[in-house]
């Protein structure tokens, strides 16, 4: 499969060129967490408790070491990460629960920043390990991002869609031939299909925003029709949709889909001076990744020339 | 607006923050001021519970009441307008009131995660808006507490609660430079009151809603 993936270059079938920072620019994302130091007999202990009441911790913690020994003054001791600073337990908290499962009232508990990422280079990987906390080394992550990427895309289903948002710019004789299409991809069902309506009075009526409202709308007819009161119900009404638009969206465009937690964004033309998603566009902001403790998606250009070619630019200023 | 003036209009859009709170929605509010007139144009506040919507903040919540009921004149009501927010508005936020052009943004406390004036990006490229942080710190994240702690006792696995009360009385501090710089800081305040912005004091005001001086100036005056 291997000569389907550039991994050089980060480019997918040829056709798919990820955007991701440079290997060389990845900054340690650090999070707050608490670490506990205890003897080695009180391990399994811990541990039990981390099951218990940590559960949630285990994924984002995969790229480190959970428990760390340590030598102090001749005495083996084990530094635990617990949880992070603020989440749901306070301090006392979390003392008074070692207190419970170890029987010892001087467990000693300590904040310490860890890197939430892992870096893409063996070197940075043991200086990171160094500096702040143990991680594991199972090979480049960057190759494992893309065999996994790879794995998940449907590149036929990512050419009929980005064939339909080029079809339907081409029918549009406006100014600005935008359009954005949202994809269910778990149904491979069309959730909205949008094309740009600004005018220079609703001048933040983009395609992206238009979408989110659309689909939201819908959603709230349908629970007002059918009276449904589920507490329960998802209200992130996009997550993990998949979102196909002719022209990188802006800075307020691609944070909104921060906001709505889609999976995915493939773009045909990128926006040098307004975007918010490129390596290189507008501020290099790159926002599909930058409040990646919250929440980050894919983001692809598509890069076929034919297409690139048949699709009207917009004005270099314009924000999509 | 005068200096003197936005403590008055932050305490307006807080206390909004009841209405958001009835509405169990996440306590984030704003207001939009006339400059001149210093009438409260529209108050809003988050409504993306109720929308389904994530992108229904405050912000874009006003432009649509706005663009609804001035279509023709909303863009020149946000230029001579001041917007009290109780949070940092987040990047998307900041880049929509760059697309249209505010003049002012005063905001409470920072949005660590989404900020769009500093905590994570700085967005003011296009219509260099005047930005004042900190006004109500701690009233905002008071306010932002009030709803957790709710959504807290509600949920199955909330535990101790009293335990929580501990922490209602400590505020992170708020670092100012990473909003604005030290010369933004004097414009709007003046320069005595410098050594706020450098001890990243809280902004305390007095009860004609004029900013006290820092601690470290009152105590060398006392002394």
């Amino acid at each position: 499969m291997s000569f389907q993936i550039d991994y050089q270059r980060e480019v997918l079938y040829g056709v798919l060129q990820r955007i991701s920072p440079s290997i060389s620019k990845i900054k340690p994302n650090l999070k707050e967490y608490w670490i506990c130091s205890i003897d080695p007999k009180n391990s399994k202990k811990v541990l039990s408790l981390i099951k218990s009441r940590f559960q949630r911790t285990t994924d984002e913690l995969r790229h480190l070491k959970r428990v760390c020994k340590e030598n102090e003054d001749g005495n083996i001791v084990l530094s635990i990460l617990l949880c992070p600073v603020d989440g749901d337990y306070t301090e006392n908290e979390i003392s008074d629960l070692l207190k419970d499962v170890t029987q010892q009232n001087d467990v000693k508990i300590t904040k310490k920043c860890i890197p939430m990422n892992k870096p893409f280079d063996k070197e940075i990987n043991l200086e990171w390990s160094k500096k702040f906390w143990p991680l594991l080394w199972k090979g480049n992550p960057l190759v494992q991002d893309l065999n996994e990427i790879y794995k998940n895309m449907n590149i036929q289903k990512v050419q009929s869609y980005m064939d339909q948002v080029t079809k339907l710019s081409l029918k549009e004789e406006g100014e600005n031939p935008i359009v954005t299409i949202f994809v269910d991809p778990s149904s491979d069902e069309i959730k909205s299909v949008v094309v740009d309506k600004r005018t220079s009075k609703d001048i933040i009526k983009h395609s992206v925003i238009d979408g989110i409202a659309e689909i939201a709308a819908r959603e709230l007819q349908l629970r007002q029709e059918r009276k449904i009161q589920d507490k329960k119900a998802n209200n992130y009404l996009c997550l993990n949709y998949h979102v196909y638009t002719t022209h990188e969206p802006c800075t307020m465009c691609a944070m909104a889909l921060v906001h709505s937690r889609i999976s995915q964004l493939v773009y045909l033309k990128p926006s040098i001076k307004t975007g918010g998603i490129g390596k290189n566009s507008g501020h290099g902001e790159m926002i599909h990744l930058s409040c990646a403790l919250n929440w980050k998606f894919e983001a692809f250009q598509y890069i076929d020339k034919e297409m690139f070619v048949s699709v009207k630019d917009v004005d270099s200023e314009l924000y999509v | 607006m005068d200096k003197n003036d936005h403590y008055k209009y932050m305490q307006i859009a807080i206390q909004y923050g009841d209405v958001a709170l009835k509405n169990n929605e996440v306590p984030v509010t704003a207001i939009l001021v006339n400059n001149k007139t210093k009438e409260v144009i529209y108050k809003a506040h988050n409504m993306t519970n109720l929308t389904l919507n994530g992108t229904a903040h405050a912000e874009f919540e006003i432009y649509k009441y706005l663009l609804n009921k001035n279509p023709d004149s909303h863009l020149s009501i946000w230029k001579n307008s001041t917007l009290y927010v109780s949070v940092e508005p987040c990047i998307m936020c900041a880049s929509m009131l760059d697309q249209i052009g505010i003049e002012t943004i005063v905001f409470g406390c920072p949005n660590e995660r989404f900020g769009g004036n500093g905590s994570v990006f700085n967005i003011r490229y296009k219509s260099k808006y005047k930005v004042i942080p900190g006004v109500c710190h701690k009233e905002a994240i008071s306010l932002l507490r009030r709803f957790y702690i709710n959504q807290n006792d509600k949920s199955p696995t909330s535990i101790n609660k009293k335990k929580r009360t501990l922490k209602l009385s400590e505020f992170p501090k708020i670092e100012y430079s990473k909003f604005i710089t030290l010369q933004e800081f004097i414009d709007i305040w003046g320069e005595e009151y410098k050594d706020i912005y450098i001890n990243n004091e809280f902004l305390d005001f007095n009860n004609d809603n004029v900013l006290k001086l820092p601690e470290t100036n009152s105590k060398r005056q006392k002394s």
